[in-house]
């Protein structure tokens, strides 16, 4: 019994020896080479031909009311009246309209934005073909919505897309030494002043955003809980949230979503009962995930072509 | 190694085997998409693989292994077996809190299915240990002599 015992000594000693190792193995093997998103400062909202075009959209891009709801829409009065000034990138001329759901917490989104949209960009965008739009998608919980929140807030400040890349560097890159990094509120602040923002601005701005979130969610939690069905309950946390300030962006692109999917051709629409990220229109048709490139040249194309025979 | 006990870990390991084939199916034919679940985040990201290969992967063989052996016993009783389920168990034991830790301080999302491993392994180690203690050394044959 004694040299059994010694033989359980043996192996426990083993095996944490052998633990040791796979940890030391995976800290290793976990530098995660750098994240090599585009830098769009240079042709990004400030300067150049592809900066975010707020303004009445244009005639030739019929799906525009994505990002400029009227009253009509929906058939309920709206005041969303942020939503004219979505992050957008390209010609608000452009035959083709890109709108991407994302968030910043999705590792396909990080890999749809490193492998698929610099191609996208360079063919489409660049070209006055596409213009492109950026909605928010927050699916996975708090963090995700107050670094939506943060999108929104470096977007006041005109710096949405620098911000954009930044944070999917700072999340899914090796920015943060160990290759993956948490998006916490010091962090989201740090990214902003990293990128020379106003710093105080944009505290300012995500303070208020988590001040309405915890009074709204509250408001919303307490719905559910006496017995509301969730729909009444998401109308009283949208009309909690107001038509002004982060919140209300953020609820504007969930509203965008619903909308656009109900104008989507039925069989795309049966395709769309669960959304995650990213999720793409192009035009007024889906596509739900990071495909590559050639998905989306194969959608395009398809459109540039029925756009080119309607004129 | 008494039979109920041999046959608790043959149900574990064959559990943990199908939460790791899950897992080892995600990592390489994910559908592309978020759906807000954090196993998406956590095995998409760098900690997912050791020099390209797959935890999930790792996983799995450990808990074939730890089915081979526990049938084994169930066969042989023999103790030598339940001491190598043991040693297993403890490292993925060990493993897995480390794993755990980085998913909530690191990576920011916590994966359920990881979890159900990591409880799996760990309750495991706990039969396999409690198992060693009671019995000791020795064949204690799991079957009934005839």
């Amino acid at each position: 019994m004694k040299a059994f015992n010694h033989w359980i000594v043996l192996v426990t000693v083993a095996a944490v020896v052998a633990a040791a190792l796979l940890i030391v193995l995976s800290s290793l093997s976990s530098q995660s080479p750098e994240f090599r998103v585009t830098e769009r400062e240079q042709a990004g909202e400030n300067s150049g031909p592809s900066q975010s075009l707020p303004g009445p959209p244009s005639n030739a891009d019929p799906d525009s009311s994505m990002s400029s709801p009227t009253p009509d829409e929906g058939g309920m009065a709206r005041d969303w009246g942020h939503s004219l000034d979505q992050p957008t990138l390209g010609s608000r001329d452009a035959p083709v309209t890109l709108v991407e759901f994302a968030e910043f917490y999705c590792p396909f989104c990080a890999r749809y934005l490193l492998e698929t949209f610099p191609k996208i960009e360079h063919r489409y965008i660049e070209t006055g073909l596409v213009r492109y739009q950026f909605r928010n998608l927050p699916v996975h919980g708090e963090p995700a919505w107050i670094a939506a929140a943060a999108g929104e807030c470096a977007h006041d400040q005109g710096s949405f897309w620098s911000y954009h890349d930044r944070l999917f560097a700072l999340k899914f890159g090796s920015g943060t030494g160990s290759g993956h990094g948490k998006l916490d509120v010091d962090r989201l602040i740090e990214a902003a002043a990293e990128l020379g923002l106003e710093v105080e601005r944009f505290r300012t701005c995500l303070q208020e955003y988590q001040a309405t979130f915890e009074r709204c969610s509250h408001e919303y939690s307490s719905c559910i809980e006496s017995g509301g069905r969730e729909e009444d309950c998401a109308e009283a946390l949208y009309a909690c949230a107001g038509s002004d300030g982060t919140m209300a962006e953020l609820i504007d692109d969930q509203k965008a979503l619903e909308r656009m999917v109900n104008r989507l051709p039925a069989d795309e629409r049966a395709r769309a009962q669960e959304l995650g990220t990213p999720t793409f229109f192009v035009n007024n048709h889906i596509l739900i995930g990071a495909y590559p490139f050639e998905e989306f040249e194969r959608l395009i194309e398809r459109e540039l072509e029925r756009k080119a025979g309607d004129r | 190694m008494r039979a109920r006990v041999s046959y608790a870990i043959i149900a574990l390991a064959l559990l943990g085997m199908g939460v790791s084939a899950y897992l080892l199916y995600e990592h390489y034919y994910a559908p592309i998409v978020c759906l807000g679940s954090g196993c998406a985040i956590v095995d998409q990201s760098p900690y997912s693989e050791i020099f390209g290969v797959p935890l999930s992967g790792i996983g799995f063989l450990s808990y074939v292994t730890i089915l081979g052996l526990a049938v084994g016993t169930l066969r042989t009783g023999s103790s030598l077996s339940v001491l190598v389920i043991y040693g297993l168990a403890l490292s993925g034991t060990i493993f897995s809190v480390y794993l755990t830790y980085l998913e909530v301080e690191v990576i920011g999302a916590l994966c359920n299915w990881c979890v159900t491993s990591a409880v799996v392994l760990a309750v495991i180690l706990v039969l396999a240990f409690w198992e060693l203690r009671v019995s000791g050394p020795g064949d204690h044959p799991a079957r009934p002599k005839n």
